[in-house]
């Protein structure tokens, strides 16, 4: 059948106007901005669980992530920060936790903006009514993973400082004490020696045929205490000298160890502190 | 003489150096560091005046605008949906006015209408996080937030 001039324009026209409308259509459906009133955000939601669900976690987390943040959904980011959490608790991975800290704080931003008067009509993908109780769930899970991070930060520094190098030892100690036995050894030794002079004068009086009765009886007394006055001393002096120099010599010895090794050392000393820790050393 | 009138009139005549776009920005309030654009800050935009914008200006190039918040972290949504986080990737954005709002959880960093010249090819802005500003108070990190 011929088609006239006119009739063939109108077909096109028709066409033309069913391919728009097509394409308009199909602009609304693809764009996920107009996806987003409430019910159909939930549809989507229920999909893209179900096809992270088949997911192995790795790969489930990223594509949950991904998805939500195409869709501009906050719920299915407070869902992927609570599985990142999850996993990261597994392997205690601070930069995991980060990544679920950044996820909800996206997800809490978007549900406090949606209470927001500019908000566009178009996107809303939570009931008005629910907002509340979804910012406290993305409050609860930030303090959450906050105080996961701490707790893995603590141990880490903890086990730090029990593997890093024990501080120096400067041998003061050492020489402190042994200089106060060495003091005492020569103190003893003094004293022994007056002790011996002593008993050695008391034992000369007793051996004096001339001193006898009460007079013999007090130089006896004398050379008694004389002579535990010189094995008081001769004790503490073997004890002081004998312990109080080996002590100094040590101790001298670690002294000048430390301070070489304090020229040339660049040893890390590592020290927790409440929030991380603290490296110190030379670089 | 002559010469000395010469200087006094080229030294008087003379226009002081352009700033650049980043020196004349205050740093606490959203600003353009390159870019010709202009933000007023919590100003609003009525939804026909959007509308009118976007009709005006729908055939014209998309500018890829980036955000930037100094010492933290926000959430951009212009004319009213979440466009990304900062830093963001350059957003294309279509010349003329859009309202704008950086928002760090409950804390709004900026907010207000944001106007994009056409002759602009890219534009950055930045601002600073209000928790790192001098007369910034000790943000409260307790209890839930107050809606």
């Amino acid at each position: 059948m011929r088609v006239g001039g006119a009739k063939r324009i109108r077909r096109a026209r028709r066409g033309s106007a069913t391919v728009g409308c097509a394409a308009l259509a199909w602009t609304l459906c693809a764009s996920p901005v107009f996806a987003n009133s409430p019910s159909k955000a939930e549809q989507a939601r229920v999909s893209v669980r179900e096809a992270v669900g088949a997911l192995p976690p790795n790969a489930a987390l990223e594509r949950l992530a991904k998805e939500a943040y195409r869709l501009k959904d906050p719920l299915l980011l407070l869902d992927a920060g609570e599985e990142a959490l999850a996993r990261a608790t597994e392997i205690e991975d601070v930069e995991a936790l980060g990544r679920a800290r950044a996820h909800v704080s996206v997800a809490f931003d978007m549900l406090a903006y949606l209470q927001d008067p500019r908000v566009k009509s178009r996107w809303v993908p939570v009931e008005t009514a629910d907002l509340p109780a979804h910012i406290d769930r993305a409050d609860t899970l930030l303090r959450d993973i906050d105080a996961r991070i701490d707790e893995i930060r603590a141990a880490r520094a903890a086990a730090l400082v029990a593997t890093a190098e024990p501080p120096p030892k400067t041998g003061r100690g050492r020489l402190v004490s042994g200089a106060v036995l060495t003091a005492v050894g020569i103190s003893g030794a003094a004293l022994g020696l007056t002790g011996a002079l002593l008993g050695r004068q008391a034992q000369n009086k007793i051996d004096d045929p001339s001193i006898y009765g009460t007079t013999w009886d007090e130089w006896d007394t004398k050379g008694r205490n004389a002579n535990l006055m010189s094995f008081v001393g001769a004790g503490a002096a073997a004890v002081g000298l004998i312990v109080g120099i080996p002590l100094i010599v040590s101790g001298t010895k670690a002294k000048r160890r430390a301070e070489e090794r304090s020229a040339t050392s660049s040893a890390l000393r590592i020290l927790p502190q409440p929030r991380g820790l603290l490296v110190t050393g030379r670089f | 003489m002559l010469a000395a009138a010469a200087v006094w009139l080229l030294a008087s005549t003379a226009t002081p150096s352009p700033l650049s776009a980043a020196d004349t920005c205050n740093p606490d309030i959203l600003c353009a560091i390159s870019g010709t654009v202009t933000f007023k800050p919590e100003a609003t935009i009525s939804r026909g005046s959007l509308r009118k914008d976007y009709k005006k200006y729908r055939r014209r190039k998309k500018v890829p605008v980036t955000f930037i918040v100094a010492e933290g972290r926000a959430s951009v949504f212009i004319d009213g949906v979440y466009e990304g986080t900062t830093p963001t990737d350059p957003i294309p954005l279509r010349p003329g006015r859009h309202d704008v709002q950086l928002r760090d959880k409950e804390l709004i960093v900026s907010q207000g209408v944001m106007r994009i010249s056409t002759r602009s090819d890219e534009a950055v802005m930045k601002v600073r996080h209000p928790s790192a500003r001098p007369s910034a108070k000790p943000r409260e990190d307790s209890g839930p937030p107050s809606i």
